[in-house]
């Protein structure tokens, strides 16, 4: 055999044994995979995500045939995959790396060229691009590990709650067609590691807003004075001047929403006190809240407009969470630039608080205790350390007896503001808007409330959800949650619609979907971001 | 089932091979195939299995008797049978909406449409099947006596929701003894992992990008924007689709069969006739062998027979009028080239006559798009009105998506074939080793990198559910 054909048949054997190698490789893969994906143990909740992952459908011929059964199948084997965080991990790894940069600067998502109003501009009529109503993510502090709150039950409630009698029944509905809504996320820009929120409010929404607080107005009359907050986001104040028309403007939603309140009603000058500050931690870089330190200076302005003199900073003692805060904002981009730039979560213990009580939703009466500093949040739970997260009423008494008590109607940034009152007032009442379920004028009657504080960032109140429910809070009545099996239906509806989105008339069209896969009501609603009533009519 | 899902790539495909290779008898095998087959049809579609089955069972008679009475009176019957009832499957179930639609709309009636969505793969496995039955009328092929193997044969989901269409005489040899060598498995694989890349790295991506502009506001839009959208969908198209038919090719290798090429780079074409002999080839040949030669081809009145021809062409892509202006568009354009067109083309710089086919196709891809004939104008108005400047936010998206616009558009040059070729002609063995042995990384991270993705699509903070 010449040295020819030998070294021909050694190229041959290894070229074989390269083709073994490609099919050992790709069968390998499959094979081992769909075993782990099989027999591994199956996690039930994401932490990121911030949601119970998709349950195993329960098998009927009916599901079957209409394609739900299979549906839920792919979501639950989709939701439960084998390292599925490392696999989720690499694909926005890929996904990063589809380009470059510009400026530093990178979307997610798309600031809508189809807004259906116009935005409020003043004088520069140049910003074109705006975003539609429908608006970024929403409060989820809610959601933390049991273990870690030993001594109360969470406004999330595990699982359990959801089989037994769902206390949201009873969440009534203004227009049942608004509340049933589509909800996407926002788009998101993220510039020197910050993620700042595309705003797209428009003049609409924001005539929707004051009207329903003219409306408490009307209603209470002299007996309590009104005052109204529209905080602003980071956007306004860190959003690069090339980039500013990807956005409307908030200043100028803002003046033109306290253009609008009734002479009755108060309004108070966030916007100028952030303004002057904004070389300080304000906001947050990857999650959509604020921080204490934004909330204190919001704190001041509004004292100045009560006419009370604010406290210092240095009258608190200021403490910090031990762990980095990774947010919203980065659990919905994944951006690296965020994961290498994470927060961290600084509170004041103000001092004057003698007790608390928060109420779940379903028991508006009945309390098990409550905290103001949740000092066990982690994770991208830590801003939950403010109120223990979004409990549909907090109830604060302090060593004040000045008889001043007021009740702050909020979403989830009055939880960084309300503690800073417990120098001020006898009694504080936080209402979270979204999950209140009492008639907010008597209750205002009943507690002798002597101040009613809006306090809403500038996307809820440019949010038909929000303002529906503000409305709905004005003339609903509390009914106890009857029996519980016709309960779970109805609010599993809710729940399903709440969460669906841009498939939204598939979600809604299938309402006989089986309840198991989705998450919990408190969850939902959590997730279910700002939502919008045009966008998405019901199906 | 499709092929870019997880509990097929990870649960399906795993067993199927199992079971496959659990015996050497070849009619267990076939028998393995079909119980897979019937199982992937119904995973969506549990009720229109039955359907596929009707199908199935009388073009196996109609072959039967094709082939029985050939040359005589019985066959033309029993092809005319055949179409009948595979055109009439698809009047019923495809075309009945459109049908009742326009006769509502021409005499002002309201007669209420059929509920039913489409069958999944119903535009495919009938023109399979009319082929068949045609074939052995003609005596190109010899009718199959087994109804196992002609069940095997219609029903095989490498290529039941998505084609090729592929002709009986390519795999009439399949149904026996069926030898896999390792090398029809390693090249199955690897094309089967170059097509479901291609469909969840580029074709969803890019289908991201069409959902934004394509679907939006389009007054809003500018004509910038307007262009990026109508490129997006060309993109996303045939990606999607030639993704489809790679995946189907490679698991048919892996099982032993080689089908043929169903795209050959389209979008290198130099004119629309070019195009289409390299765009969903077994659907063009399809319609040039059974219908445009059939009705006299080139020999007589040529220009109605290409009406015709790419009329039906657009309408067999979906049950809308739009598809119809597309596909005469099509034939507007080729009886052009014909009568004078091609001729220039041949004759200006090879560059032009490129530009030529990309504008037309681009322009091609929003008619097909738009059902709608207001949207259609108004984003064909849109592209053409050359207004609205370079926006801000079609400048983040183009930059930040840069490196994968780039070589989505690179790949749709035949870079791969020609990459192989040279290694294999020009270079020394060991360059071949060393390509081989790229090859199987490229498999490992093709697959993993589209299951990343795939996974990646069930990753909803505090959003939705998707599907």
């Amino acid at each position: 055999m010449d040295k020819a054909t030998r070294r021909q048949r050694q190229h041959d054997r290894r070229m074989r044994r390269i083709l073994y190698a490609n099919c050992i490789l790709f069968l390998g893969l499959l094979f081992v995979i769909g075993i782990l994906s099989l027999i591994l143990p199956k996690k039930t909740v994401s932490e990121y995500e911030r949601r119970e992952l998709a349950k195993r459908p329960d098998f009927s011929a009916q599901a079957l045939f209409q394609g739900n059964y299979i549906r839920d199948l792919e979501l639950y084997y989709a939701d439960t995959f084998p390292f599925r965080d490392a696999f989720v991990e690499a694909g926005a790894w890929l996904k990063e790396h589809r380009g470059l940069e510009m400026d530093d600067g990178r979307l997610y998502g798309q600031p809508e060229t189809s807004a259906p109003e116009e935005p409020v501009v003043s004088t520069d009529s140049s910003a074109s691009v705006e975003s539609s109503e429908v608006l970024p993510g929403v409060p989820v502090e809610g959601s933390q590990p049991e273990s870690s709150q030993p001594e109360f039950s969470q406004p999330s409630e595990s699982s359990s709650e959801t089989s037994s009698a769902p206390p949201e029944s009873s969440v009534p509905a203004v227009d049942p067609e608004s509340e049933v809504v589509g909800e996407q996320n926002g788009p998101v820009f993220i510039v020197n590691g910050m993620a700042l929120q595309i705003f797209g409010g428009t003049q609409r929404a924001c005539d929707l807003y004051t009207d329903a607080i003219n409306r408490y107005a009307e209603e209470l009359g002299d007996s309590v004075q009104i005052y109204n907050m529209v905080v602003p986001t980071s956007t306004d104040f860190y959003m690069p001047e090339k980039y500013r028309s990807l956005t409307n403007s908030q200043k100028d939603n803002i003046d033109y929403i306290y253009s609008r309140l009734s002479p009755k009603v108060k309004s108070v000058d966030a916007y100028s006190v952030l303004a002057e500050h904004t070389d300080e931690y304000l906001f947050f870089n990857t999650d959509h809240h604020w921080t204490g330190l934004g909330a204190y200076y919001a704190y001041t302005a509004f004292a100045e407009a009560a006419g009370f003199e604010a406290k210092k900073l240095s009258d608190y003692e200021t403490r910090r969470l031990p762990n980095p805060f990774l947010g919203t904002l980065y659990a919905q981009t994944q951006n690296s630039s965020l994961k290498n730039n994470p927060d961290y979560v600084d509170y004041y213990i103000v001092p004057g608080l003698e007790s608390v009580q928060q109420y779940l939703k379903g028991s508006p009466y009945t309390s098990n205790g409550g905290l103001v500093w949740a000092e066990y949040a982690t994770g991208a739970n830590s801003y939950g350390v403010f109120l223990q997260g979004d409990y549909p009423l907090t109830t604060i008494q302090t060593n004040n007896h000045n008889g001043k008590r007021i009740v702050v109607v909020k979403e989830s940034y009055g939880n960084a503001f309300a503690p800073f009152l417990i120098a001020d007032y006898e009694e504080i009442f936080v209402v979270d808007l979204r999950y209140f379920e009492l008639n907010l004028p008597d209750f205002i009657r009943e507690n002798q409330v002597t101040d009613l504080l809006f306090l809403n960032n500038v996307f809820a109140a440019n949010t038909a959800l929000h303002i529906n429910r503000i409305e709905a809070m004005r003339t609903q009545e509390y009914a106890e949650p009857v029996t519980a099996p016709a309960d779970t239906e109805s609010s599993s509806e809710d729940v399903e619609q709440e969460t669906s989105s841009d498939e939204v008339s598939t979600e809604a069209s299938s309402k006989e979907d089986d309840v198991s896969v989705l998450p919990e009501e408190e969850d939902a609603e959590q997730a279910s971001g700002w939502e919008d009533m045009e966008i998405f009519p019901t199906g | 089932m499709v092929f870019s899902n997880l509990i097929f790539l990870y649960l399906f495909l795993p067993a199927n091979f199992l079971c496959y290779f659990a015996t050497k008898k070849q009619i267990y095998r076939n028998i393995v195939l079909i119980l897979f087959s019937l199982f992937f049809y119904a995973w969506g579609e549990p009720v229109w299995i039955t359907l596929l089955l009707f199908s199935a069972t009388i073009d196996y008679f109609h072959g039967r008797l094709a082939q029985k009475y050939r040359g005589k009176i019985g066959a033309k019957l029993a092809v005319a049978s055949s179409l009948v009832l595979n055109l009439g499957l698809l009047a019923v179930f495809k075309y009945s909406g459109l049908i009742i639609q326009t006769v509502n709309q021409l005499t002002g009636l309201s007669i209420s449409a059929p509920g039913w969505g489409l069958p999944i793969g119903i535009s495919f496995y009938t023109f399979q099947t009319i082929a068949y039955v045609i074939d052995v009328y003609r005596g190109k092929v010899e009718a199959q006596r087994s109804y196992l193997n002609f069940l095997l044969f219609v029903s095989l989901y490498h290529r039941l929701v998505a084609g090729p269409i592929v002709r009986y005489e390519e795999v009439q040899n399949d149904f026996d003894q069926v030898t896999i060598t390792a090398y029809d498995m390693s090249e199955g694989i690897s094309r089967f992992c170059v097509g479901l890349f291609k469909k969840v790295f580029v074709a969803n991506v890019a289908g991201e990008f069409v959902a934004i502009y394509m679907d939006g506001n389009i007054a809003a839009l500018s004509s910038a924007g307007a262009w990026f959208g109508a490129l997006m969908y060309t993109l996303q198209i045939y990606y999607d689709f030639s993704g489809y038919s790679d995946m189907a090719l490679g698991l048919g290798r892996m099982f032993g069969s080689s089908y043929n090429e169903n795209f050959q780079y389209p979008y290198i074409a130099k004119s629309a006739t070019d195009f289409w002999r390299r765009w969903h080839i077994s659907l063009s040949s399809f319609f040039r062998d059974y219908l445009y030669i059939p009705l006299g081809g080139n020999r007589k009145h040529q220009y109605l027979n290409l009406f015709i021809v790419w009329g039906l062409t657009g309408l067999w892509h979906g049950a809308s009028w739009n598809f119809v202006l597309w596909g005469l568009y099509y034939g507007v354009l080729i009886c052009l080239e014909r009568l004078f067109l091609r001729k220039v083309l041949e004759k200006i710089p090879a560059f032009f006559s490129h530009l030529y086919l990309l504008f037309i196709t681009v322009v091609g891809w929003v008619i097909f798009y738009y059902t709608d004939s207001s949207q259609l104008f108004a984003y064909l108005g849109k592209m053409f009105s050359f207004s609205g400047g370079f926006p801000l936010e079609l400048q983040l998206q183009i930059v930040n998506n840069i490196f994968w616009i780039l070589l989505s558009a690179f790949f749709c040059m035949p870079v791969v074939p020609f990459l192989r070729r040279v290694i294999r002609e020009k270079f020394p063995s060991s360059w071949q080793e060393a390509a081989g042995i790229g090859q199987v990384l490229l498999t490992g991270f093709l697959l993993l990198s589209s299951t990343a993705l795939l996974v990646g699509q069930s990753y909803n903070p505090f959003l939705y559910f998707h599907f």
